[in-house]
């Protein structure tokens, strides 16, 4: 199909040197400083002035630390991040390896349901969350309409009650990486597969799960890395006893009127997820995968 | 014209038509700007607006929610239309709250305050002009930085149709799950204690009268013995969401989140037993931008109609005495001073929760980490 890109090929007979115009290296250089200017503003200023508060106070990195309250949720929100990793993982493979041998009009749904659950607030997706999960909520109702369970359901403002609503949140971050990597799936390897005698367990073993292994990994450094610091949902749903780390940081700006110890958790959270993110990187080369 | 085109002049419109467009603009502008002026002079010249040479604007801090509502209604948009300055609400955020209370500076200009604040920062607030007499239901000792009071009444509330039979009667009772189940609802910031401590001792068996000064460590192992039975609200309107969806059994909260619930259709049952009396006021705090404006936001709630229409849409004590004439006989009996309530309702001890106060907030923030 000629396009207007085609006609820039250069005609038989041209010499090579008559090119048609184009930057040359020092020229495109300049256009390096855009991003560098955005990256020094929306970045650098605000983690600037987070290194000024946390200095202002005396030794807030040290304090934060002998806070039990922020000790507590550097574990729970290391737990929180690893099992929500892990499951939503699992899920989300699952959903994208489903989604590519669905039929197309289901595949359409499928990733339909998922862009709009993506595209909807994640306030709303929690406080949803929230009605369901109360003690006389939308559970309990499915429960005592069915006849399993009569009781109150205790969910809400407990541990586990953060975990369904982190992994509905997290899953379309899991699945679309996934799903790039199954799309570039060759379709031949695994007719051959099946000619072979392989059944489904060994196809998906050694087939599928070898050559999306590097899609599994981007999603489950970014989902991580994404729970780390994630703040609406641990907060509505975990209630005052289940504080993540995002959470004690707004304790400390909002309740405590501690900001030097606030911007020292800050940081802290921030370098924590730098050095996670750099060690996946060299262990796992995510970076390439970025494109 | 289309010669005009044609030969590339697209860029000067035709001047007699954009001079006309201006004209007709400038002359819309004039008679609109003239209609106005006319409008505001009938306004200036209006005989309730002649007190206030005000203008400017003023920030209202208090907690949101049906009361933020009702007082909008009786006091600070009739304020805002009859002087004119502008009267910005705000939701207190305890930061900037404790800044302003320290003597900082902050957006504030009234801020919501117990009396146990005036007596903590009593020097960070300003003082009322000699021709603002004060709210004669505070101490003597407050009432110079006290406007707009009204007295709170904190007591354990639920649906009647949750116990039909009859709720609650005391605070061992609220810690009593086998006779009256479900969760309670009770106060999930450290900020926000009120008054959990007392609850808590009077379950333990402590007298009325002898509540303080308060034993906080004993409270807290009371405490801990509703761990599990209980949930959260972090904004006090949540406890009506919570009771209507029957998330939770029994509240514990201001009463007049009972009564909007009433209100809104769901009746609702106080128990006043052993209930508390809490005087919330405002206060102007030193770091203020508009203390002019502040000051005669002051003395317009002194008016003692506007506080029995207050009283009656919240059922919360006015601070003014001479207001109970106003207030009819069924908003009365609702009021945590009536006289079938006076006797039940206890008096909050505030200078000793001033003492008490940096420690109940650590101790209850404690709490709350490991409450569930």
């Amino acid at each position: 199909m000629a396009t207007l890109g085609s006609t820039m090929r250069v005609l038989p007979g041209t010499p090579r040197s008559a090119k048609p115009a184009s930057l040359n290296r020092s020229e495109v250089r300049w256009l390096v400083w855009p991003p560098i200017a955005f990256f020094v503003l929306a970045l650098g200023v605000p983690v600037g002035a987070l290194f000024v508060q946390a200095f202002q106070g005396d030794n807030a990195f040290v304090n934060a630390f002998r806070t039990q309250l922020f000790v507590a949720s550097l574990v729970r929100t290391g737990v929180l991040a690893l099992i929500v990793t892990a499951l939503v993982v699992v899920l989300g493979t699952c959903y994208a390896v489903g989604m590519s041998v669905a039929p197309s009009w289901l595949r359409v749904v499928l990733l339909g349901v998922l862009l709009l659950s993506l595209w909807t607030s994640t306030l709303v997706r929690t406080f949803g969350w929230q009605l369901l999960e109360m003690p006389m909520g939308g559970i309990y109702w499915f429960l005592h309409t069915v006849g399993l369970s009569n009781e109150p359901v205790t969910l809400y403002q407990t541990t586990i009650g953060m975990y369904p609503a982190m992994i509905s949140v997290m899953l379309p971050f899991a699945v679309l990486p996934v799903l790039a990597a199954v799309g570039s799936l060759d379709r031949d390897q695994l007719s051959a597969a099946t000619i072979f005698g392989a059944g489904p367990l060994l196809t998906m073993r050694k087939v599928i799960l070898p050559q999306i292994s590097s899609g599994i990994t981007t999603a489950a450094v970014l989902v991580f890395v994404l729970s780390l610091g994630f703040y609406v949902t641990p907060v509505l749903l975990g209630g005052p006893s289940n504080q993540t780390v995002s959470g004690v940081i707004n304790l400390q700006l909002a309740a405590a009127n501690r900001p030097d110890l606030g911007a020292a958790m800050s940081l802290m959270l921030v370098a924590a997820t730098l050095i996670i993110y750099l060690t996946a990187d060299h262990l796992f080369r995510v970076s390439e995968k970025w494109g | 014209m289309s010669h005009v085109i044609a030969t590339g002049s697209r860029r000067t419109l035709p001047r007699r038509a954009v001079l006309s467009t201006v004209a007709t603009f400038s002359a819309a502008l004039l008679l609109a700007a003239c209609g106005g002026s006319s409008s505001d002079s009938a306004a200036s010249s209006d005989p309730s607006s002649t007190a206030a040479k005000l203008s400017g604007s003023v920030v209202w801090a208090d907690f949101g929610g049906p009361t933020h509502e009702r007082r909008a209604k009786v006091f600070l948009d009739p304020f805002a239309e009859s002087t004119g300055v502008k009267v910005t609400s705000a939701t207190i955020a305890d930061a900037v709250q404790a800044r302003m209370f320290d003597g900082g500076s902050g957006d504030y200009d009234l801020i919501q305050a117990s009396v146990s604040d005036i007596y903590i920062h009593k020097s960070n607030f300003v003082e009322l002009p000699a021709s603002n007499k004060g709210n004669d239901a505070l101490p003597a000792d407050a009432q110079r930085y006290a406007l707009g009071s009204f007295g709170v009444g904190e007591a354990q509330g639920w649906l009647t149709k949750t116990f039909p039979n009859g709720g609650p009667t005391s605070w061992v009772d609220f810690w009593d799950f086998t006779k009256f189940p479900g969760k309670r609802a009770i106060p999930g910031t450290a900020a926000s204690f009120d008054y959990m401590f007392e609850a808590a001792l009077m379950a333990d068996g402590v007298a009325p009268a002898d509540l303080y000064p308060m034993d906080l460590d004993r409270a807290v192992k009371k405490l801990d013995q509703l761990k599990g039975h209980v949930v959260f609200y972090t904004q006090y309107p949540q406890m009506q969401q919570l009771l209507a969806s029957g998330s939770a059994s029994i509240a514990f909260g201001p009463t007049g989140q009972y009564a909007a619930l009433n209100a809104a259709g769901s009746p609702t049952t106080v128990n006043w037993n052993q209930g508390l009396l809490a005087w919330n006021t405002f206060v102007i705090p030193k770091g203020s931008t508009n203390q002019a404006n502040a000051i005669a936001l002051a003395d317009y709630f002194l008016d003692p109609k506007k506080q029995a229409a207050f009283a009656e849409l919240t059922n919360y004590a006015p601070g003014n005495a001479d207001a109970l004439q106003y207030i009819p006989a069924t908003t009365l009996a609702n009021l945590p001073t009536a006289p079938a309530n006076k006797d039940k309702v206890i008096v909050a001890d505030v200078k000793a929760r001033a003492l008490d106060y940096d420690q109940s907030l650590a101790k209850y923030g404690a709490w709350l980490a490991t409450a569930q």
